[in-house]
């Protein structure tokens, strides 16, 4: 059973993207599979550190967070999820993910055209907040604002003046000479207001760590404090639907035992205490966590490492998610593989599509440049 | 210069084993190579026969000695396995033991004696006094084991004893110095008390001539080796600084870490195996800088040249995250 | 010194160059605006900081798209050619080719080195450059352009987006130009491939690359193209498209909209007439286009002031080159040059071989945010060079002056900035505020009782304005 619609403008997605290419079989082992280990001499989670599923396979150390949701049923974990023809290039495939686009190079991002037609008049400029600077692909879309917070806390216009008077006179001038442009011409009209708006913006976002409160403490690392900003903005009620961060590097060529072990320590940690957040603040079924990479790794490590390879591996975690396996694990034999990685049976467009009409109830056709199969992700 | 091998390979995220723009080498009393990577801060320590054996003064750690480093350019051992680095930004000296525990660290920035402008080269002599290239300050100072000044010598110029952003520096068997001028395109050399004795090299791409020299070693036979950084390659002279030869490089894959990424990267090495690896270019490209960009066996941004316990001689290229090993 | 004299210099530095400071613009008016624009025209030394100095400081300048591009701007923030370096970000922005696909920055940087070098020139020569640079070649996939098996894209691209526009060639004259370019590769093109499509810099970093004919892979049969008929190979399809009127309109209208304004009116389209008759006169060269430009009375009547938004990267390289907070290619360079990205221009970059959408495109909440923020900062910060001296140069006036000519006096200084009269009187309040809480007479302020922060203060306020995002 889906939540009523009236309630669309509640439900919240919340994406973590593990930039890098995050190794699919380290994340999720085959513990019991012999080629696993015959593939990975070097580069492998031994039985005894994984945490079971079943009898085949199992999370790696540190995911011990998803695993207490999964045993209450909140998470799906979407196998050998990937798209045709593979792209093992970093910024070409984020890019694939980003526009759903595989074949072109698109400049629409998905969750641009998502905030889209959630809010067709942009009325709310926070509909959509990036925790990080610049704006990803997947959140432009022409027309479009999207907030981009590198720090929530210093967040908007001329916040380094430390002198709080001298800061109030700037803004008012900037607020002064962006108002009085206007009627100019076409061009400072469009400017003038995108100014204000801009003001407007940055001050409804930067209010929300005032209004926060909270009893779970999130760890000092930047994938804890993006969701904890992502927390203050969302109990704050400004309306904001969309939430997207990143953390990496998951590009583990070398040392990757070590490195990729602290990646999902913060990474496990983070989605743990985040969801123990929402649930402190009764958000846990309006809000569904998305986290995927752009690419698997090869099967086969390099002594040290391994390197870009395809087929991977999502999660969505929520109190409205079906959970359980969706997609099927790929197999390791050689005649099974596509050029020495895993092969992908699921298109990622799928996953986009089911999030899009389950649960924002939006026609997803357009939005990932096509019609796909569902998976039945949410309850 | 006869080409034994390579030690090396890329590392981009800085742990493990690899290297990311390496620039300088040296041999512990067991013959351990210690490899200062300046490109995310760490020393890797690594057998001849490419066995990682561990890490430390790391970007990422939380151990006394790590994070300390911020642009790294030079590291070498005392007679008592101490371990000297220089930071050409922090003006300053790291000391570490063998183990790789932080011992000890000094200098600060300045003009003044026992100051730094961003110190690069270093060398240690019999005696374990210390010599470090002061490159802003276009002098080399000697200090005492302890960090103690002695003296120092050069200004900025062209003549003999003056210096134009000197880089690397090396001693030989009798202590004498040899200083990589690198921006007058020359290597001087002087007696353990600063004495000038001789001068190598003037600006060009011939036999003799030098362009941007980065570092200089000498064997026991006090032959001398000078990375030629512009013209990417080491030029060789016998102990008076006769020309004896030079070399543009001819780096192999490595018998271990690279072909254990082969090994899963068949398409790559399948492909490669079909290339000409040192291709003509364009005319608009036929620099030594292009050449080397586009040739994987050539030296790219040779940084660092070290002689090991057995007189064999480590070129190690900043660009390439290699070492090529010659006798 | 008249001021309709130094108001046109900053006018033709601001739009030919990235906009100078009064100090810089009196030293350029003791020469005429014809031998200013000739010494932009005909660039000497750029006076930068030697390419062997910069890698030594920086040593891996050239590994990836963050680093890479941060050589080149702070070359733009250094070089005493400005026009130079403007026309190379135009035509980095017209053949927009980006990082994504090769995963070559040293390849990138020949090609925007190959722009460097062909800016200038002759546009003929340019087209030829471009369609045998590698990083072109392996972006619009040409290096799959074979006989038998033809790849349009580069084809195509070539003729809609870099040299005549839709509506003036038909589908077939779009697979004949492609078979025309079959054949131009890049060398060891099966290992480049697999290395680009897997990014990969395993073992010892990555290979950069150069051009290869494959004769052999090259349709030697005929063609017809554009009403002409022969066994054309790519120079003969070039030396066809060079010639055709909508080339050349084509590459002056881009041209004037990138230095002059976003609009084309009228009058505009006349320059752009005059810009045409100066291609074909010259033998196709940018020079001569340039020079009927800035040289037409249209531009120098000021009618195109403020009438272009300024792209991120002049706006930052702007900023830059006054408060001098740059001097060494430090790592700090690439952290300036991400502040571009997050205003939508990250060099080497571009979101598709469309290049940037421009004009107003460069503006929306966020890309004004952070414009507002790195402009302010820059200016306001008394501590870097750049600002100092233009603070120092109020030292020693110990006169009164009205806080109307305290606007004008900073203005003038950081680049003759023209105000509309409604910014100037929210900057007057904002004196007049400030006057009452330090308890001076904002009528009569003594410069000398002002303090510096004050006026730096001042600057930062201007480059906030909306028209400071203009040109």
């Amino acid at each position: 059973m889906t939540l009523a619609k009236s309630r669309t403008k509640e439900k919240k997605l919340v994406i973590v993207q593990l930039s890098g290419g995050n190794d699919y079989l380290n994340t999720v082992v085959p513990y019991n599979n012999d080629l696993y280990y015959d593939f990975r001499p070097s580069v492998s989670i031994k039985p005894e550190d994984v945490i079971p599923i079943d009898s085949n396979i199992g999370f790696r150390t540190h995911m011990e967070p998803i695993k207490r949701l999964w045993d209450q049923g909140k998470v799906a974990i979407i196998h050998g999820i990937g798209y045709p023809n593979p792209n093992r290039s970093h910024f070409r495939s984020m890019d694939i993910w980003h526009t759903a686009l595989p074949e072109d190079i698109g400049t629409e991002g998905w969750l641009g055209r998502t905030v889209r037609d959630l809010d067709p008049t942009s009325e709310n400029p926070a509909k959509a907040v990036n925790f990080g600077r610049g704006l990803p692909r997947a959140l432009q879309c022409r027309g479009i604002p999207i907030a981009s917070v590198g720090d929530l806390s210093t967040y908007g216009i001329m916040t380094d003046i430390e002198d709080l008077k001298m800061r109030e006179y700037a803004l008012d001038s900037f607020s002064k000479m962006y108002g009085g442009i206007q009627g100019k011409d076409a061009v400072m009209d469009f400017l003038g207001q995108t100014g204000l708006d801009a003001l407007k913006g940055a001050d409804i976002l930067r209010k929300a760590p005032e209004l926060y409160s909270s009893t779970v403490e999130y760890a000092e690392n930047p994938i804890a404090n993006a969701l904890k900003s992502a927390a203050q903005v969302m109990f704050a009620d400004l309306g904001t639907q969309i939430y997207f961060t990143q953390h990496g590097s998951f590009d583990t060529h070398s040392g990757e035992i070590f490195k990729h072990d602290l990646l999902w320590s913060e990474v496990g940690g983070a989605v743990g205490d985040f969801y123990d957040d929402l649930v402190e603040h009764n958000r846990q079924s309006e809000t569904t966590i998305f986290i995927y990479s752009e690419f698997g790794r090869r099967i086969k490590d390099n002594g040290s490492g391994t390197d870009h390879g395809s087929g991977g591996v999502a999660f969505l975690i929520g109190d409205s998610v079906n959970g359980g396996h969706y997609g099927e694990f790929p197999s390791l034999e050689e005649d099974q593989q596509l050029e020495g990685d895993l092969h992908f049976n699921n298109d990622f467009r799928m996953t986009y599509t089911s999030i899009l009409e389950q649960w924002f109830d939006l026609d997803a056709a357009e939005i990932v440049n096509g019609r796909f199969e569902k998976f039945d992700l949410f309850k | 210069m006869k080409y034994i091998k390579t030690i090396g390979m890329i590392s981009n995220v800085g742990q493990g084993r690899g290297f990311f723009n390496p620039n300088s080498c040296a041999f512990s009393s067991s013959g351990d190579m210690f490899m200062l990577n300046s490109g995310l801060n760490r020393v890797t320590v690594q057998t001849f026969d490419e066995d990682f054996l561990t890490e430390f003064a790391t970007w990422y750690g939380n151990k006394p000695g790590d994070k300390k480093l911020n642009t790294p350019t030079d590291l070498e051992f005392d007679s008592n396995d101490r371990l000297y680095i220089t930071d050409e930004v922090e003006n300053a000296i790291f000391i570490y033991d063998v183990e790789g525990n932080f011992i000890d660290q000094w200098g600060k920035a300045g003009s003044n004696q026992g100051e730094f402008n961003g110190p690069s080269g270093l060398t240690i002599d019999s005696k374990d006094n210390i010599y470090v290239v002061d490159q802003y300050n276009n002098r080399v100072q000697k200090f005492s084991k302890d960090g103690e000044f002695i003296f120092s010598w050069g200004e900025f110029g062209n003549n003999p004893s003056e210096f134009n952003l000197p880089w690397g520096i090396c001693v030989d068997n009798s202590d004498n110095i040899y200083v990589a001028d690198w921006r007058n395109d020359r290597v001087q050399k002087f007696t353990q008390d600063g004495e000038f004795v001789f001068s190598l090299g003037t600006t060009g791409r011939g036999k003799e001539e030098l362009i941007r020299p980065s570092d200089v070693a000498v064997d026991s036979n006090f032959n001398i080796y000078i990375s030629d950084w512009g013209n990417e390659r080491v030029v060789v002279l016998d102990k008076e600084g006769v020309y004896v030869s030079s070399e543009r490089g001819q780096s192999t894959l490595t018998t271990g870490w690279t072909t254990e990424f082969f090994e899963s990267n068949v398409d790559e090495r399948d492909t490669r195996e079909i290339s000409n690896l040192i291709p003509s270019l364009p005319e608009h490209l036929q620099t030594p800088y292009h050449e080397s960009s586009q040739s994987e066996p050539l030296f790219w941004g040779i940084t660092d040249l070290a002689i090991d316990n057995f007189d064999r001689l480590y070129v190690t290229e900043l660009r390439r995250h290699r070492c090529q090993i010659y006798e | 010194m008249s001021k309709p004299e130094i108001e046109l210099m900053a006018h033709l530095i601001r739009n030919a160059g990235f906009g100078e400071t009064e100090p810089e613009l009196l030293a350029r008016c003791k020469n005429s605006y014809t031998d200013n624009l000739e010494f932009l025209l005909n660039p000497g030394d750029p006076e930068v900081m030697p390419q062997d100095i910069i890698l030594r400081m920086n040593g891996s300048l050239d590994e990836g798209p963050g680093t890479g591009a941060s050589d080149w701007m702070y070359r733009m923030v250094t070089t005493k050619n400005p026009l130079e370096e403007k026309l190379t970000l135009f035509f980095h922005g017209l053949f927009a080719v980006a990082y994504s696909k090769g995963n070559q920055a040293r390849s990138q940087l020949n090609q925007i080195d190959t722009f460097r070098r062909f800016a200038f020139g002759s546009f003929k020569d340019l087209l030829l450059e471009l369609s045998k640079d590698p990083a072109m070649i392996f972006w619009l996939d040409n290096n799959e352009n074979v006989s038998g098996n033809v790849n349009e894209n580069y084809g195509r691209e070539l003729l809609e987006l870099f040299a005549m526009g839709v509506g003036n060639y038909n589908e077939e004259d779009v697979k004949e130009c492609s078979r025309a370019f079959t054949g131009w590769t890049i060398y060891n093109m099966e290992y480049m491939r697999v290395k680009a499509i897997k990014d990969s810099f395993s073992p010892f970093g990555r290979i950069a690359w150069h051009f290869e004919y494959r004769d052999h892979e090259h349709d030697h049969g005929e063609k017809t193209f554009l009403g002409e008929k022969g066994k054309f190979n790519g120079e003969d399809i070039i030396d066809i498209i060079v010639r055709q009127p909508a080339t050349a309109r084509f590459i002056c209208q881009r041209l004037f909209q990138f230095f002059a304004c976003d609009k084309v009116d009228l009058k505009g389209a006349d320059v752009i007439s005059e810009m045409v008759r100066n291609y074909y006169e010259s033998g196709y060269q940018i020079r001569s286009v340039m020079r009927a430009l800035f040289s037409s009375d249209y531009f120098k009547s000021l009618a195109t002031e403020n009438c272009r938004v300024r792209n991120p990267v002049e706006l930052v390289v702007g900023a830059l080159r006054i408060s001098e907070s740059i001097s060494t290619p430090s790592p700090a360079i690439t952290s300036k040059l991400d502040t571009t990205n997050f205003m939508g221009q990250g060099l080497l970059r571009p979101p598709s071989v469309e290049g940037w959408h421009e004009a107003e495109e460069w503006i929306d909440s966020g890309s004004l945010v952070e414009r507002v923020n790195f402009v302010a900062k820059e200016f306001r910060d008394s501590s870097q060079p750049g600002i100092k001296k233009l603070l120092d140069s109020f030292i020693g006036h110990n006169q009164n002056i009205s806080s109307q000519d305290l606007i004008d006096r900073c203005t003038s200084l950081i680049g003759y900035v023209n105000l509309e009269s409604k910014t100037k009187e929210s900057l007057l309040k904002h004196i007049e505020r400030k006057c009452i809480d330090l308890d001076l007479n904002s009528k009569q302020i003594d410069i000398s009782q002002l303090p510096q922060e004050f006026i730096a203060e001042l600057f930062s306020l201007i480059s906030i304005t909306p028209e400071y995002q203009m040109a």
